[in-house]
């Protein structure tokens, strides 16, 4: 944030001028040799008195922290002063500036009459002239915002200063303050008008102290020349007294206060490092899915119970594997050696090629509407490999894996399992038909085996899988239609111009978007506890889902992270 | 009457040329006008010179003296003068302070579609830097947009002796134009006015730098001249009631002293309507008004409604009085013919400077009340 505030006056002769500016200003060099270069004896006389602490102020209490003194010194580059009368004169006719140094953000922050700067100086001037002559501000006092990108984004508070001299019994000041940021500009608007705001209120009170008293003295002595408009006028006087222009003074003697600009450099100081300093920026690549929400959560539970729970658990391990950012590929158990030669399955989209595209459907197909898959074989890496491949469909709240295991395990407990070939399912699971059996069974034909045998001569690319044979079984039939998302995947995978890159992030926006339609069917039916036809007829037209789809969100809601679930709960029983 | 004729200041310093119209001056105008809604007219001059007082006084009706309590501008003041008001135009008084021909700010916003800039010169002070800044405004607008009227006025003219105002008009005049003509501007034409809020002198000036931007003048003179010379009427004003312009008077040369009477009359009626008239009614005037005041010089001042914010009113010998019949046939016919004018505009819905007529209605409910 690069700002400069200002303190602006209408002068009665010169217009819209700037009284005061306070920059923010990278140290460039040790501001002590500053000081020196710049010495001039009258400063030194008095370092003590205009020593300020601004750290007593900080909303951080970094009291310690930030040593910051203020220092009068003299100002080099003085700009045509002469030109300026009274009423435009802030610091007195010794040229001088205060300085602020923050030492831990290695700045300081400089006030002076008109900012050193030429280009800073323009923005000011421009800023300056939009905020007292063309913004109109309802209520002519009161904060408003204005700016473009060339001259820069402006917070300007405009407010009467009462003055018995005065045109009207009152003068036009405004408070700027500069930003190039726009946006910072508008979250720091509530912070910004606040506090310009007390300022303001401050220099008023002050000032109406002594416009009151200057009016009782003028009722009550003659003598003094009182304030043009309250004589009686008649043409004569008029005439006599319109060579008088000197009646403007500075906002110092309006207010009565010989310190002012060392409280206004201390007020703009503060604003500027604690509007700094309450906004920090954060940068978030998208937002956090539900999947990472839920991924998080398993996690969260296993660390509570890790000494009961151990690692092998394969969610737990799998979560934890891929929060460490690791690739779909060392997703494969640690013990085995990946190598290319091995028959394993690589992604979805191969595998798709391998099991060909109807045994591939029916997998999926039983995988998302919550069935049990079953995979049966020799080769343990094969059947763990297709595995995690598959789980990759299912958001990782519904998949509860089973590897490399010798029993049999029903399918509340494992509804991906991975059995030994020597496992026989259970009669009462296979009479069922909420499961897929997949045995892999390798293929003993000529070409394999003289393959074996004399690698050279089968030099031709061939893959790893082909000699095996994947039989499948299953208690039903896939119907017709199948739910979208299965659809979408399929139409996915088969469009070879996709990347796997693509198809990568398509099934992650896939299982965003039917974790959320399944949030709202759990928010209707276990939070509302509406009737379900009903439901299930609203949800078909406001969510545009089959029946299929309906039994595909049916499982999924029990994937939905308990941090949402217990959120959905709080508020209805809130509401 | 007659015993103060010419002593008017300003009308000899009126020129002639400024009441010709031309026809291409008409199609300029036209196009002036129609590129924005609403013709406007600037005040500048320097600061403290008495801008936003003559604003305030003259649509204002805040009286002088409090002028001087007035707070300096800051920023462009707009005011919208057309509600209740025959013209329709805005005002932009324009802070002195602030310097708008620099290139932060729109020249072609400011005088784009401006009708007149009126520049104001403080009398009373020094007008050396008056002059100068002078010369640079109306050079640069006349650059963004050389359709403007240059309209000059020397303000605060009523602590002036009359040798005084003659000599300092002069001397105006004379060094704002040689400046002009050495900057190779002689198309450009100034146009001043002695004037002051403490007299009628700046509702005067006011009503001819109106009278400019008004397409229809040259036929509404006309009208008035051709009724004057019919009805042994001496002076006929057509004034705007809610600001005391006069939008068009016959050929005669205007004495000030009557327009003072005339204004006055509309004051007094106005305060005779606010007392006695229909709370309802939202213009000054009421339909079909009418009004005599008879003054001891053996003068008439006779005032008839025209629209709802147009009235006539006349100067007469009390004698030509007594064919009082056919004075008001001829302001029937006077109305009549007024309204045709403003008809036209109004059915080719040309946008222009002047509110169509309002009332259209009344002149048959007028026309009969006469007949009864």
């Amino acid at each position: 944030m690069d700002a400069v505030m200002a303190l602006c006056h209408f002068c009665e002769q010169h217009g819209p001028s700037i009284v005061f500016t306070c920059e923010k200003v990278k140290k460039a060099h040790n501001p002590s040799e500053n000081i020196v270069n710049e010495q001039d004896s009258e400063v030194f006389t008095e370092p003590c008195s205009s020593a300020i602490d601004i750290g007593y102020a900080t909303p951080y209490g970094s009291l310690d922290s930030l040593a910051s003194n203020v220092t009068i010194s003299s100002n080099r580059s003085s700009i045509k002063k002469a030109d300026l009368c009274q009423a435009c004169r802030s610091l007195p006719e010794g040229h001088q500036h205060f300085v602020s140094h923050d030492k831990d953000a290695g700045v300081i922050y400089r006030s002076m009459q008109h900012p050193n700067n030429p280009d800073v100086f323009r923005l000011v001037r421009h800023a300056c002239v939009r905020s007292l002559s063309s913004e109109v501000c309802p209520g002519r006092e009161g904060p408003i915002m204005f700016g473009d990108e060339q001259h820069g984004y402006v917070i300007s508070f405009t407010f009467y200063v009462k003055d018995n001299y005065a045109r009207g019994g009152q003068r036009w000041y405004s408070i700027i303050c500069i930003m190039t940021d726009r946006v910072f500009l508008i979250q720091s608007w509530p912070f910004l008008v606040d506090c310009i705001g007390h300022i303001i209120e401050y220099l008023q009170m002050e000032a109406d102290v002594v416009f009151k008293s200057e009016s009782n003295e003028d009722t009550q002595s003659n003598s003094r020349p009182r304030a043009r408009w309250s004589n009686v006028v008649t043409p004569r006087n008029f005439h006599q007294q319109r060579g008088d222009n000197s009646n403007a003074r500075p906002l110092v003697q309006l207010t009565g206060n010989q310190d002012l600009y060392t409280y206004i450099h201390t007020a703009f100081t503060w604003i500027m490092r604690a509007c700094r300093k309450r906004l920090k920026e954060q940068v978030t690549h998208g937002k956090i899915t539900d999947e990472d929400l839920v991924r998080a959560e398993i996690l969260a539970r296993a660390k509570r119970s890790y000494s009961v729970m151990s690692m092998d658990d394969p969610n737990v391990a799998a979560a934890s594997a891929e929060l460490n950012s690791l690739s779909l590929v060392a997703l494969k158990s640690p013990d085995e050696p990946t190598s290319p030669t091995r028959a394993i399955f690589t992604s979805l989209r191969q595998m798709r090629e391998v099991l060909q595209p109807p045994l591939f459907k029916a997998i999926a197909w039983h995988l998302l509407l919550g069935n049990q898959v079953i995979w049966r074989g020799q080769d343990q890496a094969l059947v763990s490999s297709a595995l995690h491949i598959l789980k990759d469909i299912l958001p990782i709240g519904c998949v509860k894996m089973q590897i490399n295991s010798d029993v049999y395990v029903n399918s509340y407990k494992a509804n991906i399992l991975g059995l030994n070939d020597k496992v026989a399912i259970p009669q009462h699971v296979q009479k069922q038909e909420f499961f897929i059996l997949v045995d892999v069974v390798p293929k003993v034909s000529t070409t394999q085996k003289l393959n074996q045998y004399y690698p050279a001569l089968f030099d031709m690319p061939q893959s790893p899988l082909s000699g095996i044979e994947f039989r499948m079984t299953s208690g039903c039939l896939i119907p017709e239609k199948v739910p979208a998302m299965l659809h979408k995947l399929e139409v996915a995978l088969a469009n070879d111009n996709l990347s796997n890159e693509v198809v990568k992030q398509c099934l992650i926006c896939l299982k965003q978007e039917w974790m959320n339609k399944a949030k709202i069917l759990y928010k209707f039916t276990k939070i509302d506890n509406r009737d379900k036809e009903d439901t299930s007829k609203l949800l078909q037209t406001v969510l545009n889902c089959s029946e299929e789809d309906f039994r595909l969100m049916k499982f999924w809601i029990t994937g939905l992270s308990t941090q949402y679930k217990e959120e959905l709960r709080r508020s209805a029983l809130e509401a | 009457m007659e015993s103060h004729e010419g002593f008017g200041v300003s009308v000899g310093s009126m020129p002639k040329a400024a009441f010709s119209y031309h026809g291409e001056d008409d199609d300029q105008i036209a196009t002036v006008l129609s590129s924005d809604v609403k013709p406007r007219i600037l005040l500048m001059g320097l600061r403290r010179s008495g801008k936003s007082s003559i604003q305030k006084v003259v649509f204002h009706k805040m009286s002088p003296n409090e002028t001087l309590f007035l707070e300096s501008t800051a920023k462009i003041f707009k005011d919208d003068v057309s509600n209740n008001s025959f013209i329709n135009f805005q005002i932009w008084d324009i802070p002195g302070q602030v310097d708008f021909l620099d290139t932060n700010f729109d020249l072609d916003m400011i005088f784009g579609g401006t009708g007149a800039l009126i520049f104001v010169v403080d009398a009373q002070d020094e007008y050396i830097d008056a002059l100068t800044c002078l010369h640079q405004t109306v050079s640069k607008a006349y650059r963004v947009n050389p359709q403007i009227r240059f309209e000059i006025f020397i303000h605060k003219v009523d602590g002036l002796s009359d040798d005084h105002k003659i000599e300092t008009q002069r001397d105006i005049s004379q060094r704002a134009n040689e400046e002009l003509h050495e900057a190779g501007l002689t198309d450009l034409h100034l146009s001043f006015y002695l004037t002051s809020i403490y007299d009628h002198s700046i509702f005067e000036a006011f009503s001819k730098v109106v009278q400019k931007l008004i397409p229809q003048l040259s036929t509404l003179e006309n009208l008035l001249s051709s009724y004057v010379q019919n009805s042994m009427v001496e002076k006929a004003f057509l004034f705007d009631v809610v600001s005391k312009i006069y939008i068009a008077t016959d050929g005669s040369a205007v004495d000030m002293q009557s327009y003072e009477l005339c204004c006055e009359m509309i004051d007094v009626m106005i305060d005779m309507t606010c007392i006695y008239g229909d709370d309802e009614s939202e213009c000054a005037c009421e339909q079909d008004s009418t009004c005599i005041i008879r003054l001891n010089n053996s003068s008439i001042l006779y005032l008839r409604e025209i629209t709802r914010f147009l009235v006539l009113v006349c100067i007469l010998r009390d004698e030509a009085f007594t064919k009082r019949g056919i004075i008001d046939y001829n302001i029937l016919c006077l109305q009549k013919a007024i309204h045709s004018v403003f008809d036209v505009r109004t059915k080719l819905n040309k946008p222009n400077g002047v509110l169509p007529v309002e009332g259209m209605n009344s002149i048959g409910h007028l026309a009969n009340s006469t007949n009864a």
